[in-house]
């Protein structure tokens, strides 16, 4: 019995000491769900937190490199404009002849040249100016007139007609117009939906195919000929159309935003419309510098002159969209603080939470100890405490 | 009183003695043997004459070998190892389990969830990126396999019961056979004491066996046989006959017991102690529950991604493929994946809300993981995710403290049983002074009279 009781009394100073030594060595409190349920279950949280921003951070970060790039580009941009204006000035006064005037619109031009790289210019694989379009570059330095792009089907859409695009469009922005089946068949039993948005958002209701003829609004029409019934329509074919408001501007309005928060979604670009044309309710850039080209081409000093306010403006709207980057970037570093602040309270939470008071560890361990060596003493002396050892 | 009968007196005490010296020398021979319980010479004088003094004892015998046993002792024991071989087990099954969900140290479920998220985020900063796509399908895969691993491993937990079963259930019916045989050897023994105290301490021992594997009821008849009930009142054994239980594997590859009481209806609910009734609470309540977490958080991941991903549109302009693919609702865990089309390339998966490319579907589908689709809304994934480890860490903390309380119960009522039944050293040294002392008068009371007889003799030359 004496041992009997010896043996579970040492197996269990042994397995405590043990489990004081596993804590030891992974400077951990909580090394499985079980050794503290509630740790454990925010231990959890706590890391799934600290990941997320973690994340949050390398948005942060790609954000902030485009809209520093975005800034470059309309700071050089202003630069450009300050030097159009100088030359604007120079070319008003009474001496400057056709002949100065001839080689001020060749600067000019390359003035126009160089402001149409800027505005085109790229990010990674994408135009910092177009939007959210990103097949094509969204500036031309010529103006353009409204047009409705030839309407394209969908690599991989199930249907194999034609579609055809028409009309004259009459709407103020550039808009990709999408029609999407939602029941495939023939021509006359296909049912669709379309957006104005590019597909951000629907119509809501399914519109039967029947005619062959979609009216998308804003004066665009698409024709489907499914060849007499033989090419069928297969459900989630998607066509669509780029229509442009005449202009420069060949992207569209949209955002780009990115989540640096739980909740919280920064947009990142500068509209390309708002900065460079009059779609915010501001000026055509583009347009005076053509407009002073042509001016100066003509040897027109009044309207080499009346373009210096439009340059005056235009200066002002491109500073407005640089401070616009100012804020955004203002607004990120806020944030980002923010992150790094509450990711050292997460760590502190996390430390608490899962890690070992080493000091309080130590102690326990070296009063183990003594337990365990008195335990084994004990032991030891069972087997003289006998009265075989009296008999002799 | 005659010298012979002297003689015969010394005859009878130094056999009596040497049968003392011969059950110390048992004890101190089985002083390690599990289940042994010690034994003690019963002796009694016999033979009482009147002489005119009064009376005399004139003999000595053994009347009786004793067992030292506490019934009530033993009774407890029985009845607890019952739950001490339930909590164990218990603890045994829920630590397999706890070691597979854990998620405390990383690199496990929430790991994984936490990466596919982070994939969807890069991706809508970068919407055409290849690298960036390849990494989301990797991550989706290995949070897909993870989940499919799950599953398995829960599965193969499932089958470890199945066979813990089929093992503890073949022992308890060898037990009850064991039980039974001995049950007739005892009856045909009554006589032969000390060959029957054997049989009883190992009839005994294996009922202990028993009580670990499964609940019982028994109940000791006036002849010796020993029959053994479960909880629900069919028989294991009836005195010289046992009855076998028997398993059958139901549609869930789950163990079905049937006793020959109940041949039809499964006796599982009936078995709620001992190892066999862990090893059914794991497989019957404690896995089903992991796997229905498990398919719940397949389930809505899936059914979250895709609804949005069959609204985006993809790096072809196409819309309305889903993400993940279900083979089975029933077992979402099991049969999650990443769809063949989006695996086999890339290009497919939805990151954009627009035909123009943008990355604005990747981020609605990143911010998932911040809405309450889990629990009747109540709760996010990674929340879910969090109160499933909380659950199984609690569910295995409890079952350890029920185990050290029982361990420490079955110690406690061990050392009782000990120091009734065990053997002590220090006693039996000194029963066998005691009878060595007395074979040595008995021995010297033999010469004495031999001398005595001898000086009779010499008076009749």
């Amino acid at each position: 019995m004496q041992f009997y009781s010896a043996i579970n009394n040492l197996y269990g100073s042994q397995s405590q000491y043990n489990d004081l030594m596993e804590k030891l060595a992974t400077m951990k409190r909580v090394n499985r769900a079980s050794d503290d349920p509630i740790a454990a279950a925010k231990i959890v949280d706590i890391r799934q937190n600290m990941a997320a921003i973690e994340q949050y951070g390398r948005n942060m970060d790609n954000a902030n490199a485009w809209i520093s790039a975005t800034e470059t580009r309309l700071s050089s941009a202003h630069d450009l404009l300050v030097s159009a204006q100088e030359i604007a000035v120079g070319q008003a006064t009474a001496t400057a002849t056709a002949e100065t005037r001839r080689i001020a619109s060749h600067t000019i031009q390359s003035i126009i040249d160089e402001m149409s790289n800027l505005a085109n210019a790229k990010f990674g694989d994408r135009h910092l100016f177009a939007g959210s379009r990103n097949d094509a570059a969204p500036f031309s330095k010529t103006l353009m007139p409204a047009k409705i792009e030839p309407a394209r089907a969908v690599t991989g859409n199930t249907f194999q007609g034609t579609v055809l695009s028409s009309g004259a469009y009459t709407g103020e922005l550039n808009k990709s117009l999408v029609v999407k089946i939602t029941n495939g068949g023939a021509l006359a039993a296909a049912t669709y939906q379309y957006s104005a948005d590019g597909g951000r958002t629907w119509n809501g209701s399914d519109l039967s195919l029947a005619g062959g003829s979609v009216n998308l609004g804003d004066g665009v029409e698409l024709a489907f000929d499914d060849m007499g019934g033989t090419k069928a329509f297969g459900a989630n074919d998607v066509f669509y159309v780029h229509a442009l408001a005449g202009g420069y501007y060949g992207g569209n309005s949209e955002d780009m935003s990115v989540a640096i928060d739980r909740g919280t979604n920064i947009v990142y670009n500068i509209s390309g419309a708002k900065a460079f044309t009059a779609s915010g309710g501001g000026i055509d850039i583009f347009a005076i510098l053509d407009a002073l080209k042509t001016a100066l081409v003509g040897n027109d000093a009044q309207g080499v002159s009346g373009q210096l306010d439009n340059l005056k403006k235009a200066q002002t709207q491109i500073t407005l969209n640089q401070a616009l980057c100012g804020t955004k970037a203002n607004h990120i570093e806020m944030v980002k603080n923010n992150s790094a602040e509450f990711n050292i309270k997460l760590t502190s939470l996390l430390s608490d939470a899962q890690d070992a008071d080493l000091a309080e560890l130590a102690t326990r361990l070296a009063m183990k100890e003594t337990a365990l060596h008195a335990s084994y003493a004990m032991a030891a002396k069972l087997g003289n405490t006998t009265i075989l050892n009296f008999l002799k | 009183m005659s010298l012979s009968s002297l003689l015969f007196l010394t005859r009878d005490a130094l056999a009596t003695q040497q049968m003392g010296i011969n059950i110390t020398g048992a004890n101190i021979a089985n002083v390690d043997t599990p289940g042994y319980t010690r034994q003690r010479a019963q002796i009694k004088s016999t033979g009482m004459i009147d002489v005119a003094a009064g009376s005399v004892q004139l003999g000595i015998a053994v009347s009786r070998i004793e067992r030292i046993y506490d019934r009530y002792v033993e009774a407890q024991i029985i009845d607890q190892r019952q739950n001490s071989g339930y909590s164990n087990e218990l603890l045994r099954g829920l630590q397999n389990i706890e070691v597979m969900l854990d998620n405390t140290s990383g690199g496990g479920l929430t790991d994984q969830m936490s990466k596919f998220w982070a994939a969807w985020e890069n991706l809508s900063n970068n919407p055409a990126g290849l690298v960036e796509r390849s990494d989301l399908l990797a991550s989706a895969q290995n949070l897909t396999a993870t989940i499919n691993s799950h599953d398995k491993g829960l599965n193969t937990i499932n089958a470890d019961m199945n066979r813990n079963i089929t093992d503890v259930v073949s022992r308890i019916n060898d037990k009850a056979a064991e039980i039974s045989q001995l049950n007739a050897r005892i009856i045909d023994a009554a006589g032969d004491m000390g060959n029957n105290n054997a049989l009883r301490d190992k009839r005994l021992e294996s009922l202990k066996e028993l009580a670990d594997m499964v609940n019982i009821n028994w109940i000791e008849d006036p002849y010796g046989a020993l029959s053994v009930y479960l909880s629900n009142g069919d028989p294991l054994v009836q005195g010289a006959t046992s009855r076998a239980l028997r398993i059958e594997l139901d549609e869930n590859i789950r163990s079905r017991i049937y006793s020959t009481g109940s041949p039809t209806e499964p006796i599982n609910s009936s078995v709620t102690k001992g190892t066999l009734g862990a090893y059914i609470e794991v497989q019957s309540s404690i896995i089903p529950q992991y796997i229905d977490y498990i398919n719940n958080c397949a389930l809505s991941l899936a059914q979250g991604v895709n609804e949005l991903h069959r609204s985006g549109f993809d790096l072809n302009q196409n819309t309305g493929r889903d993400f993940f693919t279900i083979g089975d609702m029933k077992n979402a865990a099991r049969s999650i994946a990443v769809s063949g089309a989006i695996a086999s390339n890339t290009n497919r998966i939805a990151v954009s809300s627009t035909i123009s490319g943008d990355g604005d579907n990747a981020r609605k589908i990143a911010s998932i993981q911040y809405e309450l689709i889990m629990n009747n809304r109540t709760s996010t994934l990674n929340g879910y995710l969090a109160t499933l480890v909380g659950q199984i860490g609690r569910q295995t903390a409890n079952a350890r403290t029920e185990s050290d309380r029982q361990t420490a119960v079955m110690n406690q009522l061990n050392n009782q049983r000990e120091s009734a039944s065990g053997v002590s050293i220090d006693e039996e040294m000194i029963n066998l002074i005691k009878y060595q002392m007395a074979y040595t008068a008995a021995a010297k009371l033999c010469v004495t009279v031999n001398e005595m007889l001898d000086t009779l003799m010499e008076l009749l030359k």
